[in-house]
C-alpha cells in the first residue's frame, strides 16, 4: 500500500521550472492563447499604449524581479 | 521585429492630433536595443500599414517577461485592426520559450487602458505600477 502523499500540481510545476516547455507545448498553448484574444480584443481602447517617457530607458534600475 | 520600416512608418504617428504618449520610436528603438540584446520586439502591420509595436525584455533575473512598450496606430490616422491579442500571444510564445513565470505590462497610461489589460486575465499591482499574468 502506498503511503507517501504526492501534490501532482506541485510536481508538474517543478518538472516544468526544471525542464522547460516543448515546442509541441508552446505552439498548442500559443494557438488557444490567440484564439480566446481574438474574443477580448474587440473592444480595444482606440489610442492604446503603455510604457513611461522612452527617454528614461538610459537610466532604468536593474532590480525588477519582485 | 522592429526594423527601419517600422520605424520610418513611426515617424507619422509623431504628428498625429490624437497621440497618448510623444515617444520618438527611433531614438527609443536604439536606446533599448544597446541596452537589453535579450529583448523582445513586435511590429504588426496591416495592408501595408503599421498598426502596432512593442517592446520588452527578461526581468534581471530572468524570472519574467516584460512588455516594456506598446503603441497602436493612433486613432486620428485612420481605423485599424485591435491589435493586442496578437501581442500578448507572441509575448506568451517568448515566455514559454524562456520558460519564466510572468508575463508583466509596464506602467499603463490609463484607467481605460489598464481595465483593458484585466480583461485578458491580469492583475494590477499599483505599488509596482504594472499589470502582471502568471503562465
Amino acid at each position: 500500500m502506498a503511503t507517501k502523499v504526492i501534490d501532482l500540481q506541485q510536481e508538474r510545476r517543478n518538472k516544468r521550472a526544471r525542464t522547460g516547455w516543448t515546442m509541441a507545448e508552446i505552439r498548442e498553448r500559443a494557438a488557444r492563447r490567440a484564439a480566446a484574444n481574438r474574443e477580448l480584443e474587440k473592444d480595444e481602447p482606440a489610442n492604446l499604449a503603455s510604457g513611461k517617457d522612452m527617454k528614461s530607458i538610459a537610466d532604468e534600475t536593474e532590480d525588477d524581479d519582485e | 521585429m522592429i526594423d527601419g520600416n517600422a520605424l520610418t512608418a513611426a515617424r507619422a504617428w509623431e504628428v498625429a492630433a490624437s497621440r497618448a504618449v510623444d515617444w520618438e520610436w527611433f531614438e527609443g528603438y536604439a536606446a533599448f536595443k544597446f541596452r537589453y540584446p535579450k529583448r523582445f520586439e513586435v511590429a504588426l502591420w496591416e495592408d501595408g500599414a503599421l498598426v502596432g509595436l512593442s517592446m520588452g525584455r527578461p526581468t534581471y533575473r530572468g524570472e519574467n517577461l516584460r512588455l516594456d512598450f506598446v503603441e497602436a496606430r493612433p486613432n486620428a490616422l485612420g481605423p485599424r485592426t485591435p491589435v493586442f491579442g496578437s501581442i500578448d500571444a507572441a509575448y506568451e510564445i517568448y515566455a514559454h520559450l524562456l520558460n519564466v513565470s510572468q508575463i508583466r505590462i509596464m506602467n499603463p497610461i490609463n484607467v481605460i487602458v489598464r481595465e483593458y489589460y484585466q480583461t485578458f486575465g491580469y492583475h494590477y499591482l499599483e505599488r509596482k505600477k504594472y499589470l502582471y499574468r502568471n503562465l
